[in-house]
């Protein structure tokens, strides 16, 4: 296991390192380069002055210096100084980070409290309405483009709800919980959560539900929920107690591919909603083409995709005593 | 059929077979209404797709505007129409991107395998453990924008679960007897990768890209819905979705037409190709 673990991380290493070129290189080597931002009009700019925004930024350096030099400090937690708001980066980003991660971690964990049920229930009954109401369900949510569902949210619960459900934002302005009370404060929050959540939601549930069918539908013609049968076992044990528990083992592994978007968001959700997470931050630093934010962005978020992918093989071993890493 | 063997069944078979399935027969109809529509554009609109019209603005659908008219009192059906044209073209170049690269790749490290296989490997893993969209957004800000950029980077940051696909197929495909036998008789690794092992894997093949050419569509409305898709003079369906969001209360048409095109065009490529998962590989059906 130590073994294992440790071979995991030793190849984790290339992969962050491919991560950095890539976020690095992509961003350097575009037309215009940062001085656009920095200094607006190169061409208008006076020499000396060109030179001293380069030299603060250490653009003069080359490439690779640059490189080694960004590398350096981010290995040190430190991914420098936003152009356009001439704050640190990881101020910036900390600060958005527990919008985010209040969206969608409760997003995540009702998505699984929805999904699983679902799909066990619909593998169970295969062929029956209740499994073709679910699989068109799924269909018809995996078409959805989530633009789509924020502005039909937005259309049909908010405008008619003439201000109960607000249009966008995560709280009032001025609510504190030591002013209006602890229930209030709670229900204003509720208010602003429910669209962007249920966008948010509608995203990944029909994934996790479809995964959770098949991994059922693959369980449910085991032998050994033959045998549970066999033993003359109530048929409600062997589906919820036998069956159900190994089924369950596949989809913790797609925890894997939904915790990193707990880190980096939705842009679009955020943007439709005027969410003030880390997916505006990062969508906001494209439009004005903040560098040195959207290189901490794809590195965080692979950061963040590797451990969990990581994680989640590891939780694997833990909870499903077959597998065995040497 | 001989065990493991996995190719596409004889034409009639899996014709029929794929027409059993209602949900796909009705996804590949209406996609074909979708590409009569595109094709007959210039026949179809009833208006020119950047016409202005001042004095009609805002009008809801009626005999002179199928679809209602926009901020601009340009005719939305007109801009659907003309705009299907490049969600169309974006879905199938740029999964014909994805599948170029992905397909090749993943042959090439499931076929030699060692360090070919480690290097496109861990490139793989690159890919995919950055932010996926936003990896698209940075670089769709960062290039110069136009229709062939957009197709190129929405393929080239979608190749890996193709790769990964093929890349398994290959692995078992390489020990089978027919590869064996194009070896013995001299055939070089490419001609035996690209004539031998690939047409064998052709039915993942086709099945991942059906539903690559959906993901592609979604992915480009997406940009375009935060304005770095496809630029003008064309309408694109994200932009169209985008342009009538702030006018939601009073023309709620502008958005919701356009967005219902992408909704439906989506749905049919993800039924198709599952209908074409069922009939290529009963095997694989869940």
């Amino acid at each position: 296991m130590t073994r294992y673990l440790a071979k995991r991380l030793i190849q984790m290493i290339p992969v962050l390192l491919g991560v950095t070129l890539v976020a690095f290189f992509i961003i350097h080597l575009a037309p215009g380069g940062p001085m656009t931002v920095l200094g607006g009009d190169a061409a208008q700019l006076d020499p000396t002055q060109v030179e001293r925004i380069e030299e603060a930024y250490g653009l003069n350096q080359p490439l690779h210096a640059q490189y080694f030099h960004w590398l350096s400090h981010v290995l040190r937690g430190d991914f420098g100084i936003s152009f356009v708001e001439s704050r640190p980066v990881m101020e910036m980003y900390l600060e958005r980070l527990p919008n985010t991660l209040y969206l969608n971690g409760i997003a995540i964990l009702l998505v699984y409290l929805l999904a699983v049920p679902l799909g066990a229930i619909s593998a169970v009954k295969q062929y029956s309405k209740f499994d073709y109401a679910v699989t068109i369900f799924a269909f018809a949510g995996d078409a959805l483009p989530n633009f789509l569902t924020a502005l039909l949210a937005l259309y049909l619960v908010a405008m008619p709800s003439k201000g109960a459900i607000p249009m966008g934002g995560i709280a009032s302005y001025g609510m504190k919980a030591e002013q209006v009370g602890l229930w209030l404060f709670l229900l204003d929050r509720a208010r602003y959560l429910i669209l962007p959540l249920l966008v948010v939601m509608c995203q990944s549930v029909t994934g996790v539900t479809r995964y959770m069918r098949s991994s059922m539908l693959e369980v449910i013609r085991e032998d050994y929920v033959q045998t549970a049968r066999a033993k003359g076992l109530s048929e409600r044990v062997v589906i919820y107690k036998h069956a159900l528990r190994n089924a369950l083992i596949p989809v913790v592994t797609l925890a894997g591919s939904v915790i990193p978007a707990l880190f980096s968001g939705s842009v679009i959700v955020e943007q439709i909603f005027s969410w003030p997470g880390v997916g505006l931050l990062g969508f906001r630093a494209v439009a004005g083409r903040d560098y040195p934010v959207i290189m901490a962005f794809l590195t965080l978020g692979s950061v963040v995709t590797v451990v969990s992918f990581l994680v989640v093989d590891l939780l694997y071993v833990a909870i499903d005593p077959r597998i065995k890493y040497e | 059929m001989p065990h493991g063997f996995r190719d596409i069944p004889p034409g009639r078979a899996f014709w029929r077979r794929f027409c059993r399935n209602r949900l796909a027969t009705t996804g590949l109809l209406i996609l074909m209404l979708l590409y009569v529509m595109a094709l007959l554009a210039p026949v179809l609109a009833t208006h020119s797709f950047d016409g202005l019209a001042s004095e009609n603005r805002f009008t809801g659908p009626s005999a002179q505007y199928w679809l209602g008219s926009d901020h601009l009192g340009r005719d939305i059906w007109s801009r659907i129409v003309w705009g299907s044209r490049v969600s169309l073209t974006v879905g199938f170049v740029s999964a014909g991107v994805a599948i170029g690269v992905g397909a090749s790749l993943g042959a090439l490290a499931g076929y030699f395998g060692g360090w070919v296989d480690a290097c496109i490997s861990r490139l793989t893993e690159v890919v995919v453990s950055m932010p996926q969209f936003f990896l698209l957004l940075a670089l769709a800000a960062i290039i110069p924008r136009s229709l062939w950029s957009i197709m190129l980077i929405i393929g080239l940051t979608s190749w890996p679960s193709i790769a990964r696909i093929v890349r398994g197929e290959v692995l078992s495909l390489r020990e089978r007897d027919f590869t064996h036998a194009a070896r013995a008789l001299g055939a070089s690794d490419m001609r035996i990768i690209f004539r031998q092992i690939l047409p064998n894997a052709m039915a993942p093949i086709i099945v991942s890209t059906t539903l690559r050419i959906g993901h592609a569509i979604l992915s480009e409305s997406g940009l375009s819905f935060l304005g770095l898709g496809t630029p003008p003079p064309f309408p694109t369906w994200g932009s169209i979705v985008a342009g009538g969001k702030d006018y939601l209360r009073t023309a709620p048409w502008i958005s919701l037409a356009p967005g219902l095109f992408i909704f439906l065009t989506v749905l049919s490529f993800n039924c198709v190709g599952d209908g074409l998962r069922d009939a290529l590989d009963p095997k694989l059906k869940r």
